[in-house]
């Protein structure tokens, strides 16, 4: 930035002082972005949002202080948040269908559990309507029994 | 028992009975306690039960609807945590006004210490970056320590999540790889460009360390941090074609020795005032420094591995 | 001389503005649209349009140095690894998609 017109430095440093503090400004709102997000892809992408502008942030202030190892730092910077968000998906992913499949396990063995009650309260429905049958045919045995004793005991007579 | 009276001389002295007291066998006044192992504690419930009845326990305390106290201290928490962080925040950027200026004469920190060291690092460690200098040089002894902890961090974790490989491959539910989306095209398309870069930005970092800001820390951050997008990329299975468990042993117990021994020299002949025929070079070219350069490469090569092991531990339970 | 510096500063703002432009309509958009999908078309384009051309901006303020040709390597990093990262959530919410479906069918 070493060009020898004054007017022109100025203009260089208020230009840059204002774009970093737009930025400034939006990557608050990134935050509040973050906070906010319903679901993980959300917080996701507001964080890579976030690392975007960081990454201008330094490029800016390297270029302004004419500092080299600034956009070393930069580039570590956009490796970090690659490889951040490639390992956080994968790894969500995996735990979100590992998930699913034991609770879907469950489901199935909750399914097989309702399904043997059932079928034993039929068993015992069953039961009891033989028990009651056997009853009935009891009674009415009894029934013609005493009947017939009845029918005797006044012949005799 | 090595004793050098008898039993019978041996129960005679205070030893014996202070120990017979100490263990609850007797008592010098109750006379023969008798201290039984108590009976286990026993209960009728199951652990599932009882975690049952804690969990019904804390629902009803914890019942926001009900317990009217609770409700209240939800809102005054919430409200007093939001106040300590404002007041924690006004704290410190008043510390930060009331500190002195960047790069004013009259700072605290600008006492004989940096002028010795801006004054004679290139002479002495021929390192044109004056912070490597110091660090792997001046204070390499201190290094050395940050590479030790470093080394034991990995071998804690080995000891604690460390399965065995055959393991690993009969067991399928330890398969890190069995619900996750496996070989995704574009990522191992663009891993495939971007792993040969990131390895040769990491080389860069670490042979420049004493030339330019960096050095073996960052260098080796970024080389590892290239490892896991590799193995992300691909699987452990190809990864373990060039760097397996074996592989791993070799290159940190040695980096970590030759590191030692280098350090131990340096050291050893500098204290002594004796010459240690290592040439410090032109200061600005990649060869010169002396030992600063050999250390950070070892120092990136144990830190390398340590970000490699740690994702890779924590992830399968295996190299 | 003098004439050339002042071109260079009004072609690189231009630049450098136009990246801006796209960071606010990057924030507005995201604060605007209502599923992630969506929102994430509109972050994908702040993250590599917007970056590129503030950093090509940057590059033609700065002339022709060791930080124009990092500030490049860069630019080539985020073309590569963005729209990566971009298909990888995109992935994520397709597979953890959960509840009735009020922005359209996600099929899996």
């Amino acid at each position: 930035m070493s060009s020898g017109i004054q007017a022109l430095e100025t203009t260089y440093h208020f230009l840059f002082v204002g774009v970093l503090i737009v930025l400034g400004i939006m990557l608050f709102l990134c935050l509040i972005r973050a906070c906010m997000g319903p679901t993980v892809a959300d917080r996701l992408v507001s964080v890579n949002m976030m690392g975007t502008m960081v990454m201008t942030i330094m490029a800016i202030l390297a270029v302004m202080m004419n500092e080299s190892y600034l956009v070393d730092i930069c580039i570590i910077y956009a490796m970090i948040s690659f490889l951040a968000v490639i390992v956080l998906s994968k790894v969500i992913m995996g735990v979100h269908k590992e998930d699913e499949k034991m609770s879907e396990e469950q489901h199935t063995k909750g399914v097989q559990a309702a399904q043997t009650e059932k079928e034993q309260i039929i068993e015992k429905q069953s039961k009891e309507i033989q028990i009651e049958e056997t009853k009935k045919i009891e009674e009415t045995q009894t029934v013609k029994i005493e009947l017939e004793e009845k029918n005797h005991a006044e012949e005799e007579h | 028992m090595s004793r050098l009276k008898n039993d019978e001389e041996y129960a005679k002295t205070k030893a014996f009975h202070f120990f017979r007291w100490m263990k609850g066998t007797k008592d010098p006044y109750l006379d023969e306690v008798e201290m039984q192992p108590g009976v286990p504690y026993q209960d009728s419930l199951t652990l599932e039960e009882i975690m049952a009845q804690e969990q019904q326990t804390m629902e009803k305390v914890y019942d926001t609807k009900t317990n009217k106290w609770i409700a209240f201290f939800n809102k005054v928490y919430s409200v007093c945590s939001v106040l300590f962080c404002l007041v924690l925040a006004g704290i410190m950027l008043y510390m930060v006004a009331s500190l002195p200026r960047f790069g004013t004469v009259d700072r605290p920190i600008n006492n004989e210490v940096p002028q010795v060291y801006i004054e004679n690092g290139i002479q002495d460690t021929g390192a044109v970056n004056i912070v490597t200098g110091m660090i792997l040089n001046y204070r390499a002894f201190d290094t050395f320590g940050e590479t030790c902890v470093l080394f034991i961090a990995t071998t804690c974790v080995m000891v604690l999540l460390m399965k065995e490989e055959e393991k690993i491959r009969a067991d399928k539910s330890l398969n890190d790889r069995l619900y996750e989306p496996k070989n995704d095209v574009i990522l191992q398309n663009v891993a495939f460009v971007l792993v040969p870069i990131v390895f040769i930005f990491g080389i860069y970092v670490i042979l420049n360390g004493h030339l330019s800001p960096g050095g073996g820390f960052s260098g080796g951050a970024m080389i590892g941090a290239g490892m896991i997008l590799y193995v992300s990329a691909y699987g452990f299975d190809k990864m373990q074609k060039f760097f397996n468990e074996n592989t791993y042993k070799v290159v940190k117990v040695a980096a970590l020795c030759t590191y030692c021994v280098v350090i131990t020299y340096y050291l050893f002949m500098g204290a002594n005032d004796f010459n240690n025929h290592i040439s410090l070079g032109v200061p600005g070219m990649i060869f010169s420094a002396g030992i600063i350069l050999w250390l950070n490469i070892f120092v990136g090569i144990e830190v390398a591995c340590t970000m490699y092991a740690f994702y890779a531990l924590f992830r399968r339970g295996g190299l | 001389m003098g004439i050339l510096l002042w071109i260079r500063f009004i072609l690189g703002t231009l630049f450098l503005l136009a990246g801006m432009v796209l960071f606010v309509v990057e924030i507005i958009s995201v604060f605007k649209l209502d599923y992630v999908l969506n929102r994430m078309h509109a972050a994908a384009t702040g993250d590599t349009s917007g970056i590129g051309l503030s950093l090509i901006g940057l590059m033609i303020l700065n002339g022709f140095n060791l930080i124009t040709l990092k500030l490049l390597l860069v630019v080539v990093f985020l073309w590569f690894s963005s729209p990566v990262s971009s298909h990888l959530i995109a992935k994520l919410e397709v597979a953890t998609h959960e509840g009735e479906d009020k922005y359209g069918k996600v099929e899996k």
